[in-house]
């Protein structure tokens, strides 16, 4: 075989189906080194894993398969419970340990991977949920599929994949005050809008993705599923090795770098000194304005929503408690805060931000993926509009096709949720 | 799947996601019944997709714009519309999760073809001929291309049936 310069996904894609190297298009089979699934999948992956394959039957490697209980806990009615009983009897019958299930240890899915030291630098990693592309903060190939497919790979390790196309986003220099990596990644999205990565994977370079923050790089990876991405990727930094030092316990770790001669589908250029607050205007991610823009409209909101995988780890309430310290949320403005993991709950508790918060004006609910897709909390009624830190924002995704959803980053969210308009 | 498929057509516009097609408001869905009812609830069209009296749709075959099924990852989005009577999707484009979702649960054949449909098309009837790989609306027909080294997966009935054949034949442990 002549030598195909490789990107890291081609790499990561290489080593796991057993070849040197492949090329662009080939279709393989991977062996998969980590997956999940989470409460709304689980019950029916099991009900067909024990019908499809037998009764008797048990998933290939129980070591590599974690569970999560997150969208629909606590349980909203006794269909949402069942859920999460279906997810205790699997875990059991299969001896899966990497449980988390509502109680001290539980959280949204994706920040636990990343928490508790799931994801590691050149796996495979798949799990039942589209936000599964944050895992290439950490140098990991990760993505989402559907239930068919972890039914699949939880009797076999195996998965079906064509080798993607890989679009280079190369943003150079230093982050402007108060412009986040939610700002970066919609700014992305308006620009090549949600068809513009679509099957493709997001490789993000230079030298502000060197110098992010473990959560910001999470945060920047998470959405690229909003451009269609099959994954989003980036080179390690110190920031994302001493983040897996402390969740794995590990000192090296086996990382991928693209290769210097491969060749983009696709080149694009942000500086970052240039880049301002954005956000997504009804009914989409990819609807996007500057603040600017978004400010001379004087939107009035309703109600400031600080969750989800996206906008809800650590970085994300400590941007928007220093923000909101000391101020308080306009009058009549629903403020809702939902951490995203239990770590994160207590961690706000111990460093008096649960303090600031609540003098602040605003709610902290239990942690979960909550309003972000409107399954329950935080349903706006018809009319009504929300500033929000989550991912989307398609019509009727907080719960109601009426309603409205404006994304931002939780800085925007905080100078929103006190001035009652969006502002920054 | 039956190799000729014939019925009325419905028609998407571009990135119509998956939160239109089952939305999370109805989680936990509740049976077949109840999920054929919601497809495409939040998908504004007149007719709808699915008839109201009757809980199903009258419409076997989706024309739709770019990124047909984006967002999450549900696969009550594809099964929805399945349940409710759609048997095949012609789109420009694909999100590669719904994509594989109709590949693996066998319920749906999502065609990539860049068709030249709008609402126009809403009623006509269409068939398509899955083995001869075309569709045809009146006197037009349109070839489509070969799903290669899915077409085991897609002719096994989905994935599951295609990963036991490969058990029983040995080439899984």
């Amino acid at each position: 075989m002549s030598n195909i310069p490789q990107s890291m996904t081609h790499k990561i894609m290489a080593r796991a189906s057993g070849r040197e190297q492949v090329a662009t298009g080939d279709f393989l089979e991977a062996d998969i080194d980590m997956c999940f699934t989470h409460d709304p999948a689980l019950q029916i992956i099991r009900k067909y894993f024990y019908k499809e394959f037998g009764a008797d039957a048990r998933v290939w490697d129980p070591t590599r398969i974690a569970l999560f209980q997150d969208h629909l806990v606590p349980a909203k009615d006794a269909g949402s419970r069942h859920l999460a009983i279906a997810m205790d009897n699997f875990a059991r019958e299969q001896d899966i340990s990497k449980y988390y299930p509502y109680g001290q240890n539980y959280g949204i899915c994706h920040i636990m991977m990343c928490e508790r030291g799931h994801v590691l630098p050149g796996q495979m990693i798949l799990g039942t949920d589209s936000h599964s592309v944050t895992y290439g903060a950490f140098n990991a190939f990760g993505s989402g599929v559907g239930v068919e497919d972890m039914l699949n790979v939880f009797r076999t390790g195996k998965l079906w994949f064509r080798v993607p196309e890989v679009i280079e986003v190369r943003v150079e220099g230093k982050l402007p005050e108060g412009v986040m990596a939610k700002d970066i990644i919609l700014r992305l999205l308006g620009d090549i809008t949600m068809a513009g990565a679509s099957g493709k994977t997001l490789e993000f370079t230079g030298s502000t993705i060197e110098n992010l923050s473990a959560e910001e790089r999470m945060t920047l990876c998470n959405m690229t599923v909003e451009g269609g991405a099959k994954n989003g990727i980036m080179a390690m930094n110190d920031a994302a090795r001493e983040y897996l030092r402390k969740a794995t316990g590990r000192d090296s770790f086996d990382e991928v770098t693209t290769d210097p001669d491969f060749e983009y589908s696709q080149k694009i250029f942000y500086q970052a000194e240039e880049l301002t607050p954005m956000v997504a205007y009804p009914h989409r991610p990819d609807n996007t304005r500057t603040i600017a823009q978004a400010k001379s409209e004087k939107i009035k909101v309703n109600q400031v929503y600080v969750g989800s995988c996206t906008g809800a780890k650590m970085e994300d309430l400590e941007a928007f408690t220093r923000e909101i310290s000391g101020k308080k949320a306009a009058p009549g403005i629903n403020l809702i805060v939902v951490p995203g993991s239990m770590r994160i709950y207590r961690e706000l508790l111990e460093r008096g931000m649960m303090q600031t918060l609540m003098d602040s004006g605003a709610v902290i609910e239990s942690p979960g993926c909550k309003a972000c897709y409107g399954a329950h909390g935080g349903v706006l009624g018809d009319e009504e509009v929300c500033l929000s830190t989550t991912n989307r924002n398609f019509k009727g995704r907080m719960g109601n096709p009426g309603s409205g959803v404006y994304l931002a980053s939780p800085i925007v969210a905080a100078k929103t949720a006190v001035a009652g308009y969006i502002t920054d | 799947m039956e190799n000729i498929i014939t019925g009325k057509a419905f028609y998407c516009g571009d990135f119509v996601d998956t939160d239109v097609m089952s939305p999370g408001r109805f989680e936990p869905f509740g049976d077949d019944e109840a999920l054929a009812r919601i497809a495409l609830i939040d998908y504004e069209a007149n007719p709808p997709f699915v008839d109201p009296a009757t809980g199903r749709s009258p419409f076997t075959v989706i024309f739709a714009g770019e990124e047909f099924g984006c967002g999450s990852s549900r696969e009550t989005a594809p099964m929805a519309l399945a349940l409710a009577g759609a048997k095949v999707v012609i789109a420009r484009s694909f999100a590669r999760i719904f994509f594989r979702n109709c590949v693996n649960l066998g319920v749906i054949l999502p065609i990539i073809y860049d068709h030249p449909y709008d609402e126009g098309i809403v009623g006509q009837e269409v068939t398509v001929n899955v083995e001869g790989r075309y569709f045809q609306v009146g006197d037009k027909q349109y070839t489509f291309g070969d799903f290669g080294p899915l077409w085991p997966i897609i002719n096994a009935g989905g994935l599951t049936n295609y990963t036991k054949q490969r058990i029983a034949a040995g080439e899984l442990a």
